[in-house]
């Protein structure tokens, strides 16, 4: 059904070498036996048959067990080997089932091969390149460089010429595409053709190596062995922020990172010394690993897998092995055994994965600016405490209540309103009442409980609660009933909010905020908040009143009774006001520091004695808190051990801290799959003497439940998601006062994901008061010292914690609060931290890869075919690897890497399989070729230059230099029918390159032919228009596809949002990878798919229409401006034939608009000026972005 | 690339340039065109210029020649709708021994979760008298001509993984999908329409598209969307006042700038261009007349309960029809929602009403135009789900199953199928599978069987490896063929 490469380089070798001379085992020998006979007779000796090994001299020249030899070196006749292969019976080999007949022309090599003397040799990518002399060539005056030396003695050997040079015109928008990736616009290629200097050529080829968007071009190609994606894949295949590595990548290309420096700091960054950020954003590289966050999954399975990849993507990406297929056996081909393959992975097994904030000096900037103004406003909270006014409440009037949803509203004797009747999920009551009140400096609602409504209310759910969302009022004269204005009010003071409820939220005009109730405590009581217009309303002669009681949040959370009533000023203190200020200030002060001081109790934090788990390592910091690091699992337990002073203990209190370390700086661990940086502590218990003592009850500071964690029910639990980067505490009360010198205290966490917490701080309390979780721990400690030994800093500390709950304060904080929320976050990046000496992760044997089939415990090491680690600097470990792979010594790296560059610029590599240099990949056309290039790259280059002994010490650019100055380069790409027949996927070089676009850059030249393509680089993914559904359509972790807006949408291909599960569509069209797997070569497919998005798709579309506008305003004659607008799209001008049929169809195009056939604004788009002859230009463009030279590098 | 394939290959593109109005140069491009066709073939897997969706022969006479997978993502609960274990009502409330068990873990529930009953009553069907709860009336109506298997396994028990080892034999993303490897293998018999189709019903897909990407073979063996909102074939649709004038010339223009290029560049990868370009053209008519539903009697729309404009699985099945009647190879209709953690009565209702009568018109309608001869149908999720239910108060979870890799049930229909055949079979409590396994590679080994595939030899060289859709395992249930 096919036929390999192999065969047609194999058959030109023949043609050149001759048939009378030995085969070359490299290039015929070893290709035919790895192919045909490694499988069952090669390296892994668990597949092994009869004992015979035929990938080494010794095995296959062995004594078999019948006494007989498969190969007798220099003797066919008396090979068994030889004897079988020719064999049509059935001893022979392969046997028919493996399906991989030998053909006679393979035969004959091998038994050629074996009269000769049976030679092996090691193979060509394991031994180190040597720089070959360049050839002699007989047409000298063609090679511009060493690269022309090799290709054109090959082609002389064969009898061939090269191609003579394309025109310049051809070699501008070549070396534009190659380069950058974008076609040149007309005026950039004029300034090419019309410098008559002799070396215009390299000058180009200098300038474009200078453009920022030659990083671009060449990151994108590398984020494919990267496998960049921006979500995480699998089910959920939530959004990553990772973009930060993507731009390293071109940052990276930019500056010309050498090749050995931009691989260390991708692979192991994070090691070096005093690693900088950029450096550690690099190890990004491995991060692009998929995440699994179906619920359910067992998290190190997952990661287990990702280490896997990693190691199939160090393979393909550097050493061009694959190293993958030695996962589950022995590799049946390649020299690298099932433990070699996991020493390798230990390498890349041993770090920890944490998220990293990106520092960016314009963002510092900015968080400056805003703390600032927080610092501010915190330093004038004292003055903005509220002036006490008297305020003297009038008997609440007699109201007539009415609710939206129709549940029943009746007026009571004390003139409270009391909602029956079914209860709604949400509502809006509007009260209407008559005041003779003439001056108004406060409304008051007062929510109130009744035995009628759940747990006898203030609200109508079951346990009472509610949500005012917003309340509103208007209010008119008496005597002009019919000029209601509405009422602003500028605050909100409640006796009581419920957390993350407040009072200001019933006036911030927003419905999905409210005021509630719910708290810790007995909350079923009697409420009231007190709203104060911006100013005193006068009413000579009375009001008539409206109030709107908005409750939207949903849920039942209504009010069941409550009270309206208006107040009046009746303050007469005339003293000034900040002494009344003060005064009132010092007096609730006070009122709350008794309170305070009443309530607080003695804590102990001891250090804990022991702190052990189930797999995490936990340990001991400075301040007693205990730090968690390393793996976790679906159900993690913590057991921390403590030491009481002996007194009975009443109760545990549980902080939770923040840390940078841990993901949205903790203070949980929970990185995927819930919200970063929560944790769910499921239970806690308290066991002495093996003994689990009983709980009394639990309260928390801030959000959820303590309860949740003694209520026995593993699958109820406390987090505290919304307060990441702060301290949340808990405390537990037992039931009985618990006597032990030594406590033990067990918190599981136990999720569907791994949900355990980062950094926490036990501590306990002998008080017989009941100890609660309101006051920051700091806080309580100072209430418990005597007022007088406190000093000035404590006392402020106080009372700067009493200004963070005071009520009165409370628009204050919002306020404050409403300007940290525009404090702008940190981007974050992936990367790599090395784990701790005292805590490696080990790295196993897996039976058949198999996760839970571990075997025996690997040190690190690399494959024993391949030259051992460069160990005088470091031990062994990521970093040391990634220093023997960016080794001159390394066989393969520098040879994978110039092999790739050359396949980018080419179409094909020297090496074709790109991916594989081992036994199965196909031999180089040009070995010496590919051998000199590589150490020539990876040669220091000299300080003075371009000697011949010197070399590129890695830089790419120079590479790219080399490649694109030479005259193998620069040749036409036509395809003569004689090229077509001898050599149709030009191995010999006998031509230039010819390949369609890659997906981005197709994108890219139609942007940049119509004008619209934005230049901006880097940042964040952008969404540009798609149709409708891609993202959303069956996907289970859909995503709303919400374009872009600007110049966004214009932005190069690279930029575009990659979704793994359901990746944007144009790209998939034209085989771009999904960011899955390591892709080392796209697929070029031609399919009708392709036809559709360039004919109809939303980008090209708009690319036409602007370049219809473009054309449609330029003056000059008609032929001039078609010409103008080839040029945009093929860069060369049309000959006056092509001219001639763009006019026909411009013309023809034009009279149907013209004659109203079509609409000419649908197809034109927006624009000014003559909708007709914008919609024929539209027309004629969206043609000729179409045509195959557009799309095609040539 | 045999000499008759060739030779066919041949053929096809002359009518194509024929029928297309090639304008210049007729001649001096046919003969080029040969020149560069012959030079396809030695290119081995490169998908350049020839036609890689060129119908090929199958490796020995196959029963089945196109196949429709109904995957019912999420997997549906087996024990409530195929496997009726009336031990499990015995021991309802109370832990399955850990002998069981033996420490199989599991996604949501823990080990000592109490055993569910089956929730719905069963009755013996057909001549076959094959047991089916009242979930499944229509079914019930065909039982006769599908093949039940009780005794399916895998070895994933989440949802992503396990969608893609079904689909693709590997669990992680990254591989061919059977209908990728299937197009790869036989080609495809439609110029007209894409050759592996793929639609979606229901919620979204856990696995995405993974499940119907071409992995590493070339993009044209990957499923297209046929889509339910938009454009049915993505931009199928000309852009907004584009006539088919307008849309006919804008092609010709292209084309005779491209034959010029072809002329004076010589790339037969141009040629393809083109073909690829008519090939568009004629999928602006043929899809449009494929979602058109018009001229499908009442009777049919009735019998598989569609509304002709709206998308549902029951449309979606008709359209499979349809596409298979049009030379489709391989179409994979996804219904996701059967993931009954909670609530697996009112899951099943839901679920079985969308589907059931559906599955079983697609079965009839084939039969009665004689298509399911040799045409395949498979239906199952991706694994089953356990015998014990799952209740978690903090999940607002109540009578729902938990996934279950290591039994459950699929049924396949036609293409070479016994009929009214049930085979194998699970333990009393529906734990394990006792009797003849079906490991997900045997199912996918056979399913290349009866399409003239033999799962060892249908590989593609990558990464220096010969892969193949089976991986290393893999066995033709025969005792399943007519």
């Amino acid at each position: 059904m096919r036929l390999t490469g192999l065969g047609i380089i194999v058959g030109m070798l023949c043609a050149v070498a001759g048939r009378a001379q030995t085969p070359d085992f490299n290039q015929e020998v070893r290709p035919i036996l790895s192919q045909r006979c490694f499988k069952c007779h090669g390296p892994d000796e668990g597949q092994r048959k009869a004992g015979l090994r035929l990938d080494s001299r010794a095995g296959a020249t062995a004594l078999l067990a019948n006494g007989q030899r498969a190969i007798g070196t220099g003797k066919p006749e008396a090979s068994l080997f030889v004897k079988r292969i020719f064999s049509h019976g059935p001893d022979m080999m392969p046997p028919v089932y493996a399906n991989k007949p030998l053909s006679d022309k393979e035969k004959d090599i091998l038994r050629r091969w074996i009269a000769a003397g049976a030679e092996y040799k090691p193979h060509w990518a394991f031994v180190p390149p040597k720089l070959a002399p360049l050839p002699k060539v007989k047409n000298s005056a063609w090679c511009r460089n060493g690269v022309d030396n090799f290709v054109l003695a090959r082609l002389e050997k064969a009898g061939w010429k090269p191609s003579p040079e394309a025109d310049r015109i051809t070699l501008v928008r070549r070396l534009y595409l190659d380069l950058l990736g974008l076609p040149p616009t007309p005026e950039e290629a004029d300034a090419f053709l019309n410098d008559k200097a002799p070396n215009a050529y390299e000058r180009l080829v200098d300038r474009l190596l200078a453009s920022p968007h030659y990083g671009e071009r060449w990151a994108r190609r590398w984020l494919d062995l990267a496998r960049y994606s921006d979500t995480n894949g699998y089910e959920k295949d939530r959004q990553r922020s990772v973009w930060p590595y993507r731009d390293w990548v071109i940052d990276a290309f930019n500056r010309d990172m050498p090749f050995d420096q931009f691989t260390i700091e991708q692979i192991a960054g994070d090691m070096l010394p005093d690693a900088t950020a950029a450096q550690k954003i690099a190890t990004g590289f491995h991060r692009n690993t998929m995440l699994n966050e179906e619920g359910g999954i067992d998290p190190l399975e997952y990661r287990y897998y990702a280490t896997v990849d990693r190691v199939a993507t160090t393979g393909t990406a550097w050493l061009g092995l694959t190293v993958g297929c030695a996962q589950c056996h022995t590799h049946k081909f390649d020299p690298i055994t099932q433990r070699e393959y996991y020493r390798m992975m230990a390498f890349l097994n041993n770090a920890d994965e944490p998220t990293i904030d990106v520092p960016r000096p314009d963002i510092t900037a900015k968080r400056r600016e805003i703390e600032a103004q927080i610092k501010e406003r915190e330093a004038h909270l004292a003055e903005k405490f509220p002036v006490p006014g008297t305020l003297r409440w009038l008997p609440a009037p007699a109201p007539t209540a009415t609710a939206v949803s129709g549940a029943k509203a009746e007026r009571l004797p004390d003139n409270s309103v009391r909602l029956s009747g079914p209860i709604p999920q949400t509502d809006s009551y509007t009260v209407t009442l008559d005041s003779e009140a003439s001056e108004v400096t406060a409304v008051r609602l007062e929510a109130l409980t009744d035995p009628s409504l759940g747990s006898s209310g203030p609200g109508r759910t079951p346990h009472g609660n509610f949500v005012l969302t917003e309340f509103t009022a208007t209010v008119a004269p008496t005597d002009a009933p019919n000029s209601a204005v509405p009422v602003k009010f500028v605050r909100a003071l409640a006796d009581f909010s419920q957390d993350q409820f407040p009072a200001q939220n019933a006036i911030d005009g927003n419905p999905k905020t409210g005021w509630a109730i719910a708290g810790t405590g007995a909350w079923n009581v009697n409420r009231t908040i007190v709203f104060t217009p911006e100013k005193t309303i006068r009413l000579p002669h009375g009001g008539h009143w409206t109030f709107h009681l908005e409750q939207a949040y949903g849920g039942q959370h209504t009010l069941g009774r409550f009270r309206l009533s208006l107040g009046q000023e009746v303050s007469t203190d005339s003293r000034p006001l900040e002494v009344r200020r003060q005064e009132e200030l010092e007096r609730k002060f006070g009122e709350w520091l008794k309170q305070a001081e009443g309530s607080a109790v003695r804590w102990q934090t001891p250090r804990p004695e022991k702190a052990t788990s189930n797999l995490p390592r936990l340990a001991v910091q400075p301040d007693n808190s205990i730090f968690v690091s390393g793996d976790m699992t679906k159900h993690d337990v913590y057991t921390v051990q403590i030491h009481t002073d002996g007194k009975p203990v009443t109760a545990l209190r549980l902080e939770v801290l923040p840390d940078d370390r841990l993901p949205n700086h903790g203070p949980g661990r929970v990185f995927y799959e819930g919200a970063p940086g929560d944790f769910f502590l499921s239970e806690i218990a308290v066991l002495t003497a093996g003994k689990t003592m009983k709980w009394a009850s639990a309260t928390q500071s801030g959000i959820g439940s303590a309860q949740n964690a003694i209520d026995g029910n593993p699958q109820t639990g406390w987090s505290i998601n919304g307060r990441q980067g702060e301290t949340s505490s808990a405390v537990f009360r037992l039931a009985e006062p618990l006597t032990a010198d030594t406590l033990t205290v067990q918190l599981d966490f136990e999720q569907y994901y791994a949900a355990a917490m980062g950094r926490f701080r036990l501590s306990v309390t002998s008080d017989t008061r009941p100890a609660g979780a309101e006051l920051p721990s700091d806080v309580e400690e100072l209430l418990l010292l005597p007022a007088a030994q406190r000093t000035t800093f404590q006392q402020n500390r106080l009372r700067q914690h009493y200004f963070s709950v005071a009520p009165e304060l409370e628009p204050e904080r919002a306020a404050i609060a409403q300007i940290r929320r525009q404090m702008p976050a940190y981007p974050t990046a992936l990367a790599f931290t090395e784990r701790p000496a005292d805590n490696p992760r080990l790295t196993y044997v897996h039976h058949r890869g198999e996760f839970l089939q571990r075997e025996a415990v690997v040190t690190a090491g690399v494959p024993a075919i391949l030259p051992g680690l460069p160990l005088s600097q470091t031990p062994a470990n990521r970093l040391a690897f990634a220093r023997w792979i960016a080794s001159p010594q390394n066989p393969l790296t520098a040879r994978v890497a110039v092999n790739r560059q050359w396949a980018a610029l080419f179409g094909a590599g020297i090496v074709r399989s790109v991916q594989d240099f081992g036994y199965q990949g196909e031999p180089p056309s040009h070995p010496e070729l590919l051998d000199w290039l590589a150490v020539y790259f990876s040669s220091p280059s000299a300080q003075s230059g371009r000697t011949a002994a010197s070399g590129l010490g890695w830089s790419l650019k120079k590479l790219h230099r080399l490649i694109v100055m030479s005259a193998t380069y620069r040749q036409s790409s036509r395809i003569t029918p004689e090229l077509l027949a001898r050599d149709p996927e030009n191995r010999l070089l006998a031509r230039g390159p010819r390949v369609r676009l890659e997906a981005e850059l197709l994108r890219d030249a139609a942007l940049t032919a119509s004008g619209l393509l934005s230049r901006k680089i880097g940042g964040p993914s952008v969404f540009p228009p798609q149709p409708p559904g891609v993202t959303s359509e069956g996907t289970y972790g859909p995503l709303n596809w919400q374009v872009s807006e600007g110049e966004d949408r214009y932005r190069r291909g690279l930029y575009t949002f990659s979704k793994r599960t359901a990746p944007y569509a144009m790209f998939t069209t034209f085989d771009a990878p999904s960011g899955d797997v390591c892709v080392a070569r796209r697929e070029v497919s031609d399919t009708p798919l392709q036809a559709l998005t360039m004919l109809n798709d939303q980008v090209f579309v708009e690319a036409a229409q602007a370049l219809g506008r473009m054309m449609s305003a330029r003056p000059g004659p008609l032929e001039e401006r078609v010409a103008a607008l080839f040029r945009r799209c093929v860069t060369r001008p049309p000959t006056s034939e092509e001219t001639a049929l763009l006019v026909k169809y411009f013309t023809a195009q034009k009279a149907r608009f013209e004659q109203k056939e079509l609409d000419a604004a649908k197809v034109a788009g927006m624009g000014e000026g003559d909708a007709n002859d914008r919609a024929a230009w539209t027309a004629l463009s969206r043609s000729l972005l179409n045509l195959d030279e557009a799309i095609t590098k040539r | 690339m045999n000499e008759f394939e060739n030779q066919k290959l041949h053929i096809a593109r002359r009518h194509f340039f024929q029928e297309c109005g090639v304008g210049i140069g007729k001649i001096a491009l046919a003969s080029l065109l040969t020149d560069a066709f012959a030079a396809q073939t030695a290119r081995g897997q490169g998908t350049a210029g020839a036609n890689p969706l060129a119908p090929r022969k199958p490796h020995f006479a196959p029963k089945a020649k196109r196949v429709i997978h109904l995957f019912m993502a999420g997997a549906p609960s087996q024990l409530d709708l195929f496997d009726y274990k009336p031990e499990l009502t015995k021991f309802e409330g109370k832990p399955i021994p850990p002998s069981v068990i033996k420490g199989q873990r599991y996604a949501f529930i823990r080990s000592d979760a109490a055993v569910l009953g089956p929730r719905f009553p069963f009755a013996k069907h057909g001549q076959s008298g094959a047991e089916l709860s009242e979930m499944l009336p229509h079914l019930a109506e065909v039982v006769d001509d599908i093949c039940i298997i009780k005794s399916m396994k895998t070895d994933q028990f989440n949802h992503a993984p396990a969608q893609i080892l079904m689909n693709t034999g590997f669990a992680q993303p990254g591989r061919p999908s059977i209908g990728s490897w299937v197009t790869y293998g036989l080609g495809a018999e439609t110029n007209d329409l894409p050759a592996f189709v793929v639609m979606s019903t229901g919620a979204g897909i856990s696995g995405g598209a993974a499940n119907w990407s071409g992995g590493f073979l070339p993009t044209i063996y990957s499923g297209v969307r046929l889509r339910n909102q938009g454009d049915a074939i993505l931009d199928v649709n000309r852009p907004a006042g584009v006539d088919a004038k307008l849309q006919r010339d804008t092609i010709d223009l292209v084309g005779q700038f491209n034959r010029r290029e072809m002329a004076r560049e010589g790339d037969p990868e141009i040629a393809a261009r083109i073909a690829a370009y008519e090939m568009s053209y004629r999928l602006q008519t043929s899809a449009p007349e494929l979602m058109d539903l018009k001229s499908e009697s009442k009777a049919t729309l009735e019998m598989y309960g569609a509304d002709p404009d709206k998308p549902s699985f029951a449309r979606a099945c008709l359209l499979a029809r349809r596409l298979i009647e049009r030379g489709v190879r391989f179409v994979n209709i996804y219904h996701e929602g059967w993931d009954a953690h909670s609530d697996v009565v009112g899951n099943l209702k839901g679920n079985c009403g969308a589907t059931d009568r559906a599955s079983a018109a697609l079965v009839k309608d084939l039969k009665q135009r004689g298509l399911l001869d040799d045409t395949l149908v498979v239906w199952g999720g991706e694994f089953g789900r356990t015998p014990m239910g799952e209740t978690n108060a903090g999940l607002g979870r109540s009578q729902g199953r938990d996934h279950h890799p290591q039994a459950f049930t699929m049924w396949l229909a036609g293409g070479g199928m016994k009929r009214g055949l049930v085979y194998g079979g699970t333990d009393d409590l529906g734990f394990n599978v006792v009797e003849n396994p079906v490991p997900i590679h045997d199912l996918q080994a056979t399913i290349l069987h009866l399409l003239g595939l033999d799962h060892e030899r249908l590989t593609y060289r990558y990464a220096g490896r010969d892969f193949r859709l089976t991986d290393v395992e893999g066995r033709v249930i025969k005792e399943l063929l007519a």
